[in-house]
């Protein structure tokens, strides 16, 4: 047996047909063979009379196209193939050529008016030969129709998604170059030897070179040499950790010789196989690092000021305390003198003096007691500003109880009608508020005490959550303008012959309450009696 | 000024009206008769160690009693506390400061080198009479001295 071989070649096919006509003997009908195989076939065939009315389709044509031709239909008045750009080539074949076309799509949809299949869309491949009479002269077309529409569209979708793929990476490749190209952040690929293999046009700007004399350049090249060893450190890992990033500052020379300073992260892609190279992300941070170097120094300064100004605070802090303690040595021991031998002439000598010696004598007297007190309540004073405070909770309705009850054994303060409410506790120092309450009681006492009845008052009322304490007379008060001067050191808004004193209590209750947080005021009228509030604070 | 008389008191002050008033407190107060006054820290450690001005004294004849100023030329008065707490020898005299500073690191430091008592000197006659009357009744009179 001779292997079949395909071939197209006409004297085959036409050898072929012979021995199918010479191994066909003996058949009742010959053309029963013909008739089998057309009604059979699996491809549609069909047969136009030479003015292109259909004559006769298989059943495969009808499968294919969904049912016969009417009987009014001519190939070519068929507007579904003419769309379908048939035409040319059956008119060929009507001339006598045998054609093969296809495939194509026969689209009966886009004629819905025509009735000519049930519609189905087809894609075609189609093979039309003449059938000559005796003569030669065309009597038939036939045309032989194979359904690849399945096929077709597989094809037809794929190219499709192939094209709507490409379309897509296009526009993602425009849009990241897009995005590359107007970033204002440099891009640039550097080989694993050190060579710029890409570099975004954001360069330019950035820097003045062009994207062209850039690539291939060392990418050192422009690096300050001050900061290579740094970058070159900072850089050192990088090739061994794949997907590493590192975040450096290195100047560059830009174009025109000046030198910018960069940020950049480079990141090792070496393993990304669309990159396969360090990809280096910069921008230009000259500005925002002069401001940062301009805002650095700015507070250095600050510091050094603050420094300069605590030191010499502190200098003139000590420079006060060895005032204090020169002044408690040595401003006293005259006095002492003065006062001691003012004493004894007046115990041991007085019967030699005349009545007016012993007069001024006992001023001079008087006169020391005063200064050692002025020189105690400075000393005092002077203390408060260095001792530390010891908070812990104090009962304040005890504290000023204790000190009224204080008062009410000397002569004046038998007289006095003192009432205390029950005040709200606090968080203070208890030797130094201790202090403030005396001082504030006392002063009440004493501006109140040429009063037939005087009275002193004692409590407290809560202003936006805080405690306000009063201690309230009924004394001599004073005028409000000048209660600005209640709590200067050595201010009096009195004579002194008439309330003694010297004046530091309230800028001592004043100065010991400031260093708690809170703060003292006062509310009076001339000869109306006199309030006296203060707060004690949370913080020092 | 070494007297055969035992010394009850010495006196380290160097202000000359200082010394006046209290030899006169005390005097009043009847406290004592023998009071010896130096006038600076060095004189005040000569005499209590026997050297110097005063070689050969014999330090068991007192005193009894040291009134010491703190602020004194040449060897002040903390240091000559020092030295008299450390020598075993004058450790056992009381000594009391006398001193008109209020300071708190002058009485702590009075204190830690061994001080019996400090008195700030007030400038009213009659407080300072009383102090140094009660200061002497206490280490004179009461006080037991250790037997050396």
């Amino acid at each position: 047996m001779t292997k079949p071989t395909p071939s197209t070649d006409r004297s085959v096919e036409l050898t072929e047909l012979a021995d199918v006509r010479r191994r066909l003997t003996g058949l009742h009908d010959p053309a029963a063979v013909l008739e089998g195989l057309f009604t059979y076939a699996p491809v549609g065939l069909q047969i136009y009379d030479k003015t292109g009315k259909s004559v006769v389709v298989n059943r495969a044509f009808r499968r294919i196209f969904g049912s016969a031709p009417p009987p009014s239909y001519s190939i070519f008045n068929d507007e579904i193939a003419d769309r379908a750009g048939m035409l040319d080539a059956v008119r060929r074949a009507f001339a006598g050529a045998t054609v093969e076309f296809g495939p194509l799509w026969y689209d009966p949809r886009e004629i819905e008016h025509v009735a000519v299949t049930d519609g189905r869309r087809s894609a075609v491949k189609v093979v039309a030969f003449p059938l000559n009479d005796g003569t030669g002269a065309l009597q038939y077309v036939a045309m032989v129709v194979t359904d690849v529409t399945a096929e077709f569209a597989a094809a037809e979708k794929l190219r499709q998604t192939e094209s709507a793929y490409r379309e897509e990476l296009e526009l993602r490749e425009r849009r990241f170059r897009a995005l590359i190209d107007h970033s204002s952040d440099g891009i640039a690929l550097v080989d694993p030897s050190g060579f710029v293999r890409y570099q975004s046009p954001a360069v330019t700007h950035l820097l003045g070179y062009s994207v062209e004399e850039e690539i291939g350049r060392d990418a050192l090249k422009q690096v300050h040499p001050d900061d290579i060893p740094a970058l070159l450190e900072a850089l050192r890992e990088l090739p061994s950790r794949p997907n590493g990033s590192v975040r450096t500052q290195y100047r560059v020379r830009h174009r025109n010789g000046e030198w910018r300073w960069v940020e950049s992260v480079a990141t090792n892609l070496l393993d990304e196989p669309a990159i396969g190279a360090f990809v280096f992300n910069y921008r230009d941070i000259t500005d925002s690092k002069a401001a940062a170097d301009a805002e650095r120094r700015l507070s250095e300064e600050l510091e050094r000021r603050v420094l300069e100004r605590t030191a010499q605070l502190e200098a003139a802090n000590a420079e006060l305390e060895s005032f204090s303690y020169s002044i408690s040595h040595d401003l006293r021991a005259p006095l002492r003198s003065i006062a001691g031998f003012t004493r004894i002439l007046l115990l041991d000598h007085a019967a030699q003096l005349s009545d007016e010696a012993r007069a001024y004598l006992q001023r001079v007297d008087d006169g020391t007691r005063q200064m050692s007190r002025l020189i105690d309540d400075l000393l005092a004073f002077s203390r408060l500003g260095r001792q530390a405070l010891r908070r812990q909770p104090i009962d304040m309705t005890a504290l000023a109880q204790q000190v009224v009850a204080e008062r009410s054994t000397e002569s004046d303060g038998q007289r006095v009608t003192a009432t205390i409410a029950e005040l709200p506790a606090c968080d203070g120092d208890p030797a130094l508020l201790r202090q403030v309450v005396v001082n504030i009681v006392d002063n009440a006492f004493k501006y109140s005490r040429h009063r037939e009845n005087p009275v002193v008052e004692i409590g407290s009322r809560i202003d936006d959550g805080t405690p306000v304490y009063f201690v309230r007379d009924n004394g001599i008060g004073f005028e409000m303008q000048f209660a600005s001067n209640l709590f200067g050191v050595f201010q009096r808004l009195h004579l002194s012959d008439d309330y003694e004193g010297v004046g530091v209590g309230l800028a001592i209750a004043q100065r010991i309450l400031q260093r708690h947080g809170g703060r003292i005021w006062a509310e009076a009228e001339h000869d109306r009696g006199a309030t006296f509030y203060w707060t004690v604070g949370g913080e020092e | 000024m070494t007297g055969d008389q035992a010394t009850q008191i010495l006196l380290v002050e160097d202000n000359p009206n200082d010394v006046e008033l209290a030899l006169y407190a005390l005097k009043r107060q009847n406290i004592a008769n023998h009071i010896h006054v130096v006038r600076h820290g060095k004189e005040a450690l000569e005499f209590l160690f026997g050297s110097g001005a005063y070689e050969g004294r014999d330090l068991e004849s007192g005193p009894r009693l040291v009134l010491l100023d703190l602020k004194l030329p040449l060897v002040n008065g903390l240091d000559v506390l020092r030295q008299v707490k450390a020598d075993p020898r004058t450790r056992a005299i009381p000594i009391v400061v006398l001193t008109s500073s209020r300071e708190d690191r002058d009485l702590q430091e009075a204190y830690q080198l061994g001080a019996n008592s400090y008195i700030v000197k007030p400038v009213d006659f009659e407080q300072f009479t009383d102090a140094v009357r009660q200061l002497g009744m206490y280490w004179l009179l009461l006080n037991e001295a250790p037997r050396s």
